[in-house]
């Protein structure tokens, strides 16, 4: 889901090998190499910006930025990555504590140290396939590098790395799992918080989660909430409004570790003392049918109509409160694939998804959203 | 919701003075400490998604495209603008909104910089005649409001509470995201919506950055960037604290800083040259023995301004920043510095510029702190 980016991604910082062995990195390597001498691609650019839109270099790198800018990763057909990004050079020893590529060049014009690499690699004037680019790069720089590869031929390529990126590793998998525990904390502790009758704010629940979060690990962390009852209600930051009691409340946490992330949403009902998580038995049921739908083979556009078929019109309509049934999830909170009856991919093992529905239960509807694994 | 009535003369003044026939205002979602948003100042909202714009006809008539679509109510319950369009497609409500507001001839674009390459090429298609006008909105923004100066201050409190929480974290056992934890806490308590925390710890650090899994040792030195925002305004306090009784060359080296730091503050006030902070800051430090560490990456700035109508463009205040300082801009002054004997040190705080000088923001002492070992 969209949400809002923070200032700075401030949450624990590390790598830990072990979870994460270079061994992973250098497959991930070998295995998008086989698919450029495939396609015919010289050299692979793929660039990210911004907390929410960084993943193609994360991906290869394991590097992420920590303020919204933008990070590239050039590697060529054959031969070790080059990883540039936004920002200072007192900065390179922090971002080698973090990736296992030796080439780490900070910078402030990211379209000029790609030009000089691949003229360094003499690749300006091959056969360059394109990941996250021009869609996500400034106007001025997305020029240069035109004006810098005149002689080159440009190639889309983000089907490829998507393609790769969307079937998740064992290891990948286990810390999206990790990630998930975070999460399960996160609303678990809502439960544990008081309503004080009515005075507790938004803002006051979201800092008592986030500090909790935080202290478990995290990253990063994106909490939003919607209110029901709010004339065209809809997920959104949370805000300094108090909760009233009797009022019903969806919460959504999303939580990375390590790079991964996870996401649930959750009903809450604001009693006189405490927040009481609605899940009721045979609205998990309903929901554990729905993601029964979601096998390997089955293309998302069926699991998405029969997603649509299983819910009523007022459920299904009710999801556009936090923007549809879902997408994948991995070193982004969103990414590929996007569930809807559009998206032309094919569930296969290894997918994580978030998966959402709404529920109708005793005339409201709830919210619940997972975190799954294919 | 803000009112936007001035902000809007402003802007019509100030398009019907370039010749402009309207104002796009972009924004692709990101909150940076070190680059303005134009759309979160203007409009008075802080989109989520990708792609977001204002857009102004010289006649007055507004619009405000957002993404998510589903984000449109919030927008519209924030921001002055009455005419919220939520958005699937961006570049065909952009294009639309530009039509509908029968905007003819060169148009503004403030926030030009961030907007990616397909955006700007459907703008062109649609034979829209670009200009950039990113110090139109620094013109609007740098008289600022009672309101915006009440900010500041409200900002600065949460700083005050972020310090406070540090001091009291940075104890031998604690590990620094878990300070970090403690540090934004205390500041979301104190009313920050967001909040921007750089730390390091050990005997010898070599510069802040995110936090580690590494725990606080008995001798160490945990310095600190604590910067809390409310409502897209920053205020920032760095500072030092040693772990144990501080070493005779540490209580050294951050008189030294601190008199950097109080020389330059001595300087701050409106239509000085921002660029004397920096001169001051490192004639103090040469004087000392230390003008070969006056450069990157022994230190980075000594100084920046803080978003939308301060130190601009690039907020950075070095020796090059030649701009006059103006009364009301919130800007933050720090001689961080790594010194060889100690390593690098966090001194310094925002202050608030007024005509015949500053005004401090913060509660708390600007001086070397002292926890237990």
């Amino acid at each position: 889901m969209q949400t809002l980016q923070p200032t700075l991604r401030l949450g624990r910082d590390v790598w830990d090998r072990a979870a994460m062995p270079v061994n992973e990195f250098r497959d991930r390597t070998e295995r998008l190499q086989k698919a450029m001498t495939d396609a015919g691609l010289d050299a692979l650019l793929l660039y990210g910006r911004g907390l929410n839109a960084c993943g193609h270099p994360t991906y290869l790198a394991n590097y992420i930025v920590k303020l919204p800018f933008a990070a590239l990763v050039v590697l060529p057909r054959e031969g070790a990555p080059v990883l540039m990004f936004e920002g200072a050079t007192r900065g390179r020893d922090a971002a080698k504590s973090t990736t296992w590529i030796d080439d780490v060049r900070p910078c402030w014009n990211i379209a000029e140290t790609c030009l000089t690499v691949l003229a360094e690699r003499k690749l300006t004037a091959k056969t360059i396939g394109l990941a996250g680019l021009p869609r996500l790069v400034p106007f001025d720089e997305w020029r240069a590098l035109l004006d810098g590869l005149a002689q080159a031929t440009l190639v889309d390529a983000e089907a490829l790395v998507d393609r790769q990126r969307a079937i998740k590793s064992t290891r990948e998998v286990a810390l999206i799992r990790r990630a998930s525990r975070i999460v399960s904390l996160a609303l678990a502790r809502v439960e544990t918080m008081e309503t004080l009758r009515g005075a507790t704010t938004e803002s006051a629940l979201a800092a008592e989660v986030v500090r909790d979060v935080r202290l478990a690990g995290a990253e990063d962390i994106r909490l939003m909430i919607c209110r029901p009852r709010e004339s065209d209600a809809a997920f959104r930051p949370p805000e300094d409004s108090a909760v009233a009691p009797g009022e019903l409340l969806f919460l959504h946490v999303a939580a990375s570790t390590e790079r991964y992330w996870s996401e649930a949403i959750r009903t809450f009902h604001a009693g006189s003392n405490t927040f009481e998580s609605v899940a009721p038995e045979d609205m998990r049921g309903r929901f554990q049918a729905l993601v029964g739908m979601f096998r390997p083979g089955t293309s998302v556009q069926d699991c998405v109509r029969a997603v649509r078929t299983g819910m009523t019109s007022s459920e299904w309509q009710a999801l556009d409160v936090c923007g549809g049934p879902g997408h994948g999830i991995g070193v982004t909170p969103e990414e590929s694939p996007v569930l809807s009856a559009s998206c032309d991919d094919t569930l296969a093992p290894g997918m994580c998804l978030t998966v959402r529905a709404a529920l109708q239960h005793e005339n409201r509807i709830v919210l619940h959203g997972e975190t799954v694994v294919i | 919701m803000m009112a936007g009535g001035r902000k809007l003369d402003q802007a019509i003044r100030l398009m019907r003075e370039r010749g402009l026939g309207g104002l796009l205002v972009y924004s692709d979602g990101s909150c940076n400490i070190l680059r303005a948003s134009y759309l979160r100042y203007f409009a008075g909202f802080a989109p989520m998604g990708p792609n977001n714009c204002a857009v102004v006809s010289a006649q007055g008539r507004t619009a405000l495209v957002v993404q998510p679509r589903w984000d449109a109510a919030r927008a519209k319950r924030h921001s002055w603008i009455a005419d919220v369009r939520g958005a699937d497609d961006p570049v065909v409500e952009l294009t639309a909104a530009i039509h509908q507001l029968e905007i003819y001839g060169p148009v503004g674009l403030a926030g030009g910089g961030l907007m990616p390459f397909p955006v700007r090429e459907a703008l062109d298609r649609a034979g829209v005649d670009i200009q950039a006008a990113d110090d139109l909105i620094e013109q609007i923004a740098a008289e600022k409001t009672p309101e915006e100066i009440a900010l500041i201050r409200r900002t600065a409190v949460a700083a005050d509470a972020g310090f406070d929480a540090f001091h009291a974290a940075a104890r031998v056992g604690v590990a620094e995201y878990e300070i970090v934890a403690e540090v934004e806490y205390a500041m979301r308590r104190a009313g920050a919506d967001d909040n921007f925390i750089l730390i390091s710890s050990g005997p010898h650090n070599r510069a802040m950055r995110a936090p580690t899994d590494r725990r606080v040792a008995p001798g160490d030195i945990v310095i600190g960037e604590i910067t809390p925002v409310c409502e897209g305004q920053f205020v920032q306090i760095c500072r030092t604290v040693s772990v144990g009784v501080p070493s005779a060359p540490l209580a050294t080296a951050y008189e030294l800083l601190a008199r950097a730091y109080d020389a330059a503050v001595a300087c701050v006030q409106s239509s000085v040259p921002a660029s004397v902070i920096a001169a001051t800051i490192d004639g103090v430090l040469s004087d000392a023995g230390y003008g070969e560490y006056c450069r990157p990456p022994y230190m980075r700035t000594r100084g920046h301004g803080f978003g939308v109508g301060s130190v601009a463009p690039g907020a950075l205040i070095d020796a090059d920043t030649n701009v006059p300082l103006v009364s009301g801009q919130a800007i933050v002054v720090h001689p961080n510095q790594y010194l060889p004997e100690t390593g690098y040190l966090a001194c310094g705080e925002t202050l608030l510029v007024t005509g015949s000088g500053f005004e401090r923001l913060s509660r708390t002492e600007n001086k070397l702190y002292v926890s237990e070992a």
